[in-house]
């Protein structure tokens, strides 16, 4: 879809409009159909960036509330990146207003714990350790690596159509994604050495 | 990590992604080829960035769900449904003024048939008095003086 209509190659600090990009424009959608056919997304998406139900929510009200306001401003063009630019930029307004996102480290024998109690195969419990483990990494980036991981790696953007979101050089770009997930990495090897030292 | 392994190290993401120049990628296949420990590191990147593509999808809360319905403009309708409302109202005032104007005549739009009952035997009875032994009657001479 996304790779389908392309997204513009630079864009500004403007995400008022979604601008004449790609060769199938995706028409304005109704409020309704904002809701029922990108509800999912924008609240996924918010959800990864500020980490936290609470804060998701919030962010993704705020994204709700200026697509309708500017609905009848946005040029049939790419509908996604249009969303992708709103979220981005109230996610930062969000940041910078709250100075820091409600991010506090789960104690050491918290975070090796599945989110679920409930009883299940051995696999199971393992993937959801891992879940965990990957909510908590990323909650741990900074706020950049964090956007640049989850639009590449979460909502598989490329890396031109990242730069057109964000308005980095590709440089930066390439160089966020890589660092993001190397500390995922670096995270994640140390949650794994901590789960086979509790054992 | 040796000098070299530092250099091409940052270009691994955008190596997996099939990002790099085509001069960048002929170095960092050219490493990879003789380098064990960058193979490894390259391998648990990879891993991760399957687990991150793998992350399960969330499901909109309920509460953002009303939040979200309550935000909507109120004059906000699909398309289809704003063309059937207003062809509902053209309608409606249609029928209004037509019906209004019917009332306001006094007529009733469809009245019922009359039956006119004809007796026809008192007619028979009648012209067979008044004709008989005559020729055949014309109505001016079965009323005439």
């Amino acid at each position: 879809m996304l790779a389908r209509v392309g997204f513009q190659p630079s864009i500004g600090a403007d995400d008022s409009t979604g601008g004449p990009v790609g060769d199938v424009p995706d028409p304005t959608p109704s409020g309704e159909e904002v809701a029922s056919r990108y509800g999912r997304k924008i609240y996924n998406l918010a959800y990864r960036l500020s980490g936290n139900p609470e804060d998701a929510a919030d962010l993704a009200q705020d994204v709700f509330v200026r697509v309708y306001r500017n609905l009848d401003r946005y040029q049939p063009g790419t509908f996604d990146g249009w969303l992708y630019r709103i979220t981005k930029n109230l996610f930062l307004d969000q940041v910078r207003r709250r100075r820091r996102f409600r991010m506090e480290p789960l104690r050491s024998d918290e975070w090796a714990q599945p989110p679920s109690t409930e009883p299940g195969p051995a696999d199971l419990v393992e993937r959801r350790t891992l879940e965990a483990s990957l909510e908590e990494g990323l909650r741990r980036l900074s706020d950049d690596f964090r956007l640049a991981v989850v639009l590449c790696d979460l909502e598989g953007l490329t890396y031109e159509e990242i730069a057109g979101v964000t308005g980095w050089p590709m440089g930066t770009v390439r160089s966020r994604i890589h660092r993001g997930r190397k500390q995922l990495r670096e995270h994640l090897e140390r949650a794994h050495e901590a789960e086979q030292a509790r054992r | 990590m040796r000098e070299e392994c530092a250099d091409l190290e940052h270009l691994q993401s955008a190596w997996l992604d099939e990002q790099l120049s085509a001069p960048d990628r002929v170095r960092v296949a050219a490493h990879l080829d003789g380098c064990a420990g960058c193979q490894d590191r390259l391998e648990s990147l990879a891993r991760t960035r399957s687990l991150l593509r793998s992350m399960p999808v969330r499901q909109i809360p309920v509460s953002l769900l009303s939040r979200v319905q309550a935000l909507m403009p109120v004059t906000e309708q699909r398309p289809h449904v704003r063309l059937a409302r207003r062809v509902a109202a053209v309608c409606a005032v249609f029928v209004g003024l037509v019906g209004g104007a019917a009332f306001g005549l006094g007529g009733q739009p469809h009245p019922a048939p009359q039956v006119v009952r004809v007796p026809v035997d008192v007619y028979a009875v009648d012209h067979l008095v008044r004709t008989v032994g005559q020729p055949l009657s014309t109505p001016v001479l079965v009323n005439g003086p």
